[in-house]
């Protein structure tokens, strides 16, 4: 027990070490050089002006720019080590503080999309699974799969010229209260129920299949729902596995609807950096990033038991 | 009886005293409690509010303000300085306005406006590129010497940069200004990071009087034009820009709102990526492809009444030192082909793509996504080269790759935005875009060069704006060194009680006027 | 592997039919897109401009005058193709590593699969994002990106598969017999590894599609003229209101491919014997 875990912990280290060198290296290959861009965003403010030479060797001083690409990612790893994540280039702040001032937004919307999966995808499949083949399943898997089909950045246009600005049922962008949430979590809570609900159909329609064979083969008829409990338990564990991995996705930021709906979160600081080359702002978004679902990969690895005491290792 | 009719009477004047009086209520209600305030949309993002990186948005929302200011017919105006003269050819004195009062009360001296000045280039070194300053003294608590690198007769110009506003240091901890104390009629209440948006109010102690508007919210970073533009038709913002496209007709017949279409100082061209080689070395190909381009259409089919096709001088009109007299390329085709034939370039495979000496004129035209118009007018103009044998193929990418291939063969791009009045003097644009030290794609003719370096220590303003004028003759008319297509114009939504807006056509984009309230 | 036990009950899955049939009908328009287009697809006619549906021009006219239907027709043709190639490079090199994983296991497993993990927490749409600021916009430059991306599912089902199969009797069998690893996951393992992966394939051709479909609505992606379904979503943008048929005739095609391609891939899924099916 106490070596699986030491061993996860392990694999945890390296693949931090191993996403954060990668994507630095990534930076560097991104087209112009990273003094110029970095002079037009963060000082001249303006992607269409040129800086002239000695603005761009002024940038290259004021950051350290010219030492080799290893040392960098060293001094920046080392100061990480010590749970220092350095300053964003662009407003001189600590990028901590600009990852938490945006997390309540962004963990808010990937919570409230998750549940509208949960709420709405698995009784759905539930219900298109027990009646398969019927008009109730075909019925629940065209909406489903209506829900996946359609181009989310669509979708979003579509809720707001609908629902806020003929019906005026919501406000059309921006970050505030219950109703301010309301558009964006439907838009990415129907992709999400529909990933859900097909996965539960298709989870449930198997194992049922396997408990009628065996409550067939066994004891005589159990009570249906009985029968049901019992499978839909089993069915479950995939399910829950995906909505781990849609609320780590979520969390991620989405970009798209971050940028339609003037949402403050993730998503949209780690487009703007990447655009700036704000090295230290993407690094700690990576880090982020990577932390959080590893931390939600070993939280769903220790629900599975409590599910399924069959099911103790891996 | 007669009680009954006065009675009558009496209640009937009663209810008619009533009446009046609640309508009178109701008048001066309406009056006091009218809401003047303004929340703007705003298309790009700002991210902090340290008047050392983001004074020029703080300008554009009144909030700083620096020693010279520039008015929307272009002239250079005192701002916190009243006058200024030369004491030498390298140095300015600039004597301050003794009666302006930060938004804290405390009153403006030479000492603010060093302190924040060299701050300011100390932290943003695209600032000390643009202000060309060496050194600034101060003489007495209102009177400021500047010297500079170079003899500039445009140092009064540079000081009206948005970028070179004068604020209080009022640093936190760490070096980072969070609630910045400038001199404008707006001041600073407060920024929320998370949501981009900026809160400001009236700014009472305003030397030129208050501004009507009692508070102003600026949300910025709504770059979705759709977004953005149901945002305004719900009425959450009151004031933005730049809608989609194809929307104004719809907008302006919109009774709630109001449509105002104005120049600004911008515009679309095609540059060549490199003109010390071929193909672009040779003057008759690069006529031959300004002759080729349909500008009027490009302003009135892409553009859809948002620009005006150029004259062939990418100057804004107004500008005093503008050549006006510039012949340009008017559209036409046989002309281009013509040219293009006198060049070597010709068709001689029946492809229908000119060449010379086997090779064919297959080129590249690169463009950006960032504005709307672009990839069309990239488009329309690779059809246009079609017709006279030259064979374009369109790439949109990031402006930054695209300036990695300027050495391709054949080389162009289309470019917009174009800023001709970052700094209201004609040596920004005019180096910037023609001085052979500064130039990225090779142009370099020593006439201009010289004229260039005469302008700078030219005093005079009016011989100045002559070497300029004779400068963009060259260029445009003799060399062709690029190729103007359209001017851009800016389109403003406003609320239809929004009024008092003035355009300044100088800001890039566009600034709020101190004059504007709600009726 | 697919027998005509599964083939029939496939055929009584009316959607899954329907499905078929779309994608049939649109592979043909892809084919034929020469003669069936009425008109040229990147002839510019300024004139012609964002004029509505009639009946020169059933899906009406783009900002630069073009033809709507011409465009959607040869669109199908650029769709499909770029969606092939990124189901067919993400699934070979997605199922030999998951092979490989599945196989070997050990270190080498644990570590592929968190890396998988980490890589498919990261928003794919921003990752693609920066590959394609690093290699440039472009048709074959968006597949490599969103290539680099999908591999990842193939990994876990062809794992998954494998792991249930090394441990069978048949493959002990060949290894007590001296046949090599390769030829053990070639011919052993593949084949077991095939009805989920087939599944997986026809359901990813709907989500490529929309990935191809975003990237080409953030500005990546096909360079103009070339039409294609989501870059013609993105010059629609500026037109949405006033020019809807613009952005719907495309993004309905966007629909009923991916529709069409996920009723099949539920089709098979149901047909195949759920017993090898490993539910991702």
């Amino acid at each position: 027990m106490l070596l699986n875990f030491i061993k996860r912990l392990g694999i945890f280290c390296l693949v931090l070490v191993i996403s954060t060198t990668l994507v630095f290296f990534m930076l560097h290959s991104l087209p112009g050089e990273k003094a110029v861009v970095m002079a037009k965003y963060i000082f001249l403010g303006n992607v269409e002006l040129n800086p002239s030479n000695e603005e761009i060797q002024q940038v290259k001083d004021k950051f350290d720019l010219d030492r080799s690409l290893m040392s960098q990612y060293i001094s920046w790893a080392g100061a990480a080590l010590h749970g220092d994540l350095g300053k964003s280039y662009q407003s001189n702040d600590p990028v901590s503080e600009e990852i938490l001032i945006r997390l309540p937004a962004t963990i808010t919307l990937a919570f409230v999309s998750v549940l509208m999966s949960l709420f709405i995808g698995i009784p759905l499949g539930v219900l298109a699974a027990v009646k398969q083949n019927s008009i109730t399943d075909y019925l629940c898997s065209t909406t489903a799969v209506l829900g996946i089909s359609m181009p989310n950045f669509w979708l979003a246009l579509l809720l707001i010229l609908v629902f806020s600005l003929k019906l005026n049922l919501t406000p059309t962008i921006g970050y505030g209260g219950l109703s301010h949430l309301i558009l964006p979590a439907v838009t990415l809570g129907t992709a999400s129920s529909a990933v859900i609900m097909r996965l539960t159909r298709s989870s449930m329609l198997e194992v049922m299949r396997q408990d009628y064979i065996r409550a067939a083969r066994g004891k005589g008829l159990s009570g249906r729902s009985i029968f049901l409990t019992h499978s839909l338990r089993n069915a479950l564990i995939p399910v829950i596995t995906m909505i781990g991995l849609e609320f780590g996705h979520l969390l991620g930021g989405t970009v798209i609807i971050e940028t339609i709906f003037a949402w403050p979160g993730i998503g949209r600081l780690l487009i703007d950096s990447i655009s700036a080359r704000d090295i230290p702002v993407i690094q700690g978004c990576v880090l982020f990033i990577t932390l959080m679902y590893m931390l939600l990969n070993f939280t769903i690895d220790a629900v599975y038991p409590l599910i399924d005491p069959r099911i103790g290792g891996n | 009886m007669t009680k009954i009719r006065t009675k009558s009477i009496g209640s009937m004047l009663l209810i008619a005293a009533m009446l009046i009086s609640m309508s009178f209520f109701s008048c001066m209600t309406a009056l006091c409690s009218s809401d003047q305030k303004l929340v703007v949309g705003e298309v790009w993002t700002m991210g902090s509010v340290d008047p050392a990186m983001h004074s020029y948005e703080l300008n554009n929302f009144l909030v700083a303000e620096g020693l010279t200011s520039i008015s929307p017919d272009f002239k250079i105006v005192p701002c916190l300085a009243d006058s200024w003269e030369t004491s030498g050819s390298d140095s300015w004195r600039f004597h301050l306005n003794k009666d302006i009062k930060f938004h804290d009360g405390s009153k403006l001296t030479a000492d603010d406006v060093v302190s924040a000045l060299q701050r300011t280039m100390k932290m943003n070194p695209s600032v000390t590129g643009q202000l060309n300053i060496k050194k600034i003294t101060k003489v007495d608590d209102y009177t400021l010497d500047i010297t500079t690198n170079t003899s500039d007769a445009s140092l009064p110009a540079r000081m009206a940069y948005g970028r070179a506003s004068i604020y209080k240091i009022n640093e936190d901890g760490d070096g980072t200004i969070s609630t910045p104390i400038c001199t404008g009629p707006f001041k600073f209440v407060s920024y929320d990071k998370a949501s981009d948006t900026l809160e400001l109010a009236k700014n009472e102690l305003y030397r030129e009087g208050a501004p009507k508007l009692d508070a102003v919210t600026v949300r910025f970073g709504i770059g979705d034009a759709n977004a953005r533009e149901m945002a305004i038709e719900s009425g959450e913002v009151d004031f933005t820009t730049e809608p989609p496209l194809g929307s104004t007709k719809r907008l302006q017949g919109d009774a709630s709102l109001n449509v105002i279409i104005h120049q600004l100082c911008q515009g679309y061209k095609l540059k060549f990526g490199d003109v010390s080689k071929a193909p672009y070395d040779d003057i008759k190909v690069r006529r031959a492809i300004a002759y080729a381009v349909d500008r009027e259409s490009i302003a009135n089919d892409i553009l859809l009444g948002r620009g005006k096709a150029s004259d062939g001088n990418a100057l804004t009109p107004g500008l005093a030192w503008r050549n006006n007299d510039i012949k340009g390329y008017s559209y036409n085709v046989q002309k281009a082909k013509d040219l293009l034939g006198e060049a070597g370039w010709k068709d001689t495979d029946g492809d229908g793509i000119v060449d010379k000496d086997g090779k064919s004129f297959k080129i590249t035209l690169y463009t950006w996504p960032q504005r709307p118009a672009l990839p069309s007018i990239a488009q329309a103009i690779q059809s246009q080269f079609k017709e006279i044998g030259i064979d374009a193929e369109v790439r949109i990418m990031e402006w930054d790759a695209i300036s990695d291939r300027a050495d391709e063969w054949g080389m162009m791009w289309v470019a917009g935005g174009d800023a001709c009045m970052m700094i209201p003097d004609p040596s920004y644009y005019i180096e910037g875009q023609f001085l052979s030290s500064n130039c990225d794609y090779h142009y370099k003719n020593a006439k201009v060069d010289d004229l260039i370096m005469q302008a700078r220590s030219t005093f005079d303003e009016d011989k100045r704006y002559d070497l300029y004028k004779q400068v963009q003759k060259i260029v445009y008319d003799d060399d062709c060194a690029q190729v103007p297509i359209a001017f851009h114009y800016l389109c403003v939504v406003t609320k239809k009680d929004v009024k008092g807006y003035v355009p300044n056509p100088v800001h890039h984009d566009y600034c709020i006027s101190s004059g504007i309230y709600r009726e | 592997m697919l027998k005509t036990r599964n083939l029939n009950e496939f055929l009584k899955n009316k959607a899954a039919v329907i499905g078929l049939i779309i994608i049939l009908v649109l592979v043909i328009t892809a084919v034929l897109a020469d003669y069936i287009s009425p008109y040229d697809t990147d002839k510019v006619a300024l004139k012609e401009k964002l004029k509505p549906p009639s009946w020169q021009h059933p899906m009406g006219t783009d900002q630069l005058g073009r033809d709507v239907l011409s465009r959607i027709i040869y669109g199908t043709r650029t769709t499909f193709e770029l969606s092939l190639l990124v189901v067919l490079f993400t699934s070979t090199f997605g199922v030999s590593i998951g092979i490989v994983a599945g196989y070997y296991r050990g270190i080498v497993d644990e570590i592929l699969m968190r890396l998988i993990d980490v890589l498919l927490a990261f928003p794919s749409i921003i990752l693609a994002l920066v590959i394609i600021g690093a290699i440039g916009p472009g048709v074959f430059n968006t597949v490599m990106a969103i290539s680099l991306v999908g591999w990842l599912f193939y990994a876990r089902v062809a794992r998954a598969s494998t792991l249930s199969i090394r441990e069978k009797e048949y493959v002990e069998g060949a290894r007590a017999m001296g046949c090599s690893d390769a030829y053990i996951c070639f011919f052993y393992v593949l084949p077991n590894c095939l009805p989920p992966i087939i599944v997986l394939m026809t359901l990813s051709l709907g989500s490529v599609i929309l990935s191809i479909a975003s990237l080409g609505y953030l500005g990546l992606g096909a360079q103009p003229p070339t039409p294609e379904w989501g870059t013609m979503l993105n010059d629609g943008k500026e037109y949405l209101r006033d020019c809807p048929w613009l952005s719907v005739f495309p993004g309905l095609m966007i629909m009923i491919s991916v529709l069409a391609f996920n009723f099949i891939g539920d089709g098979l899924r149901d047909a195949i014997d759920p017993r090898q099916l490993v539910i991702k």
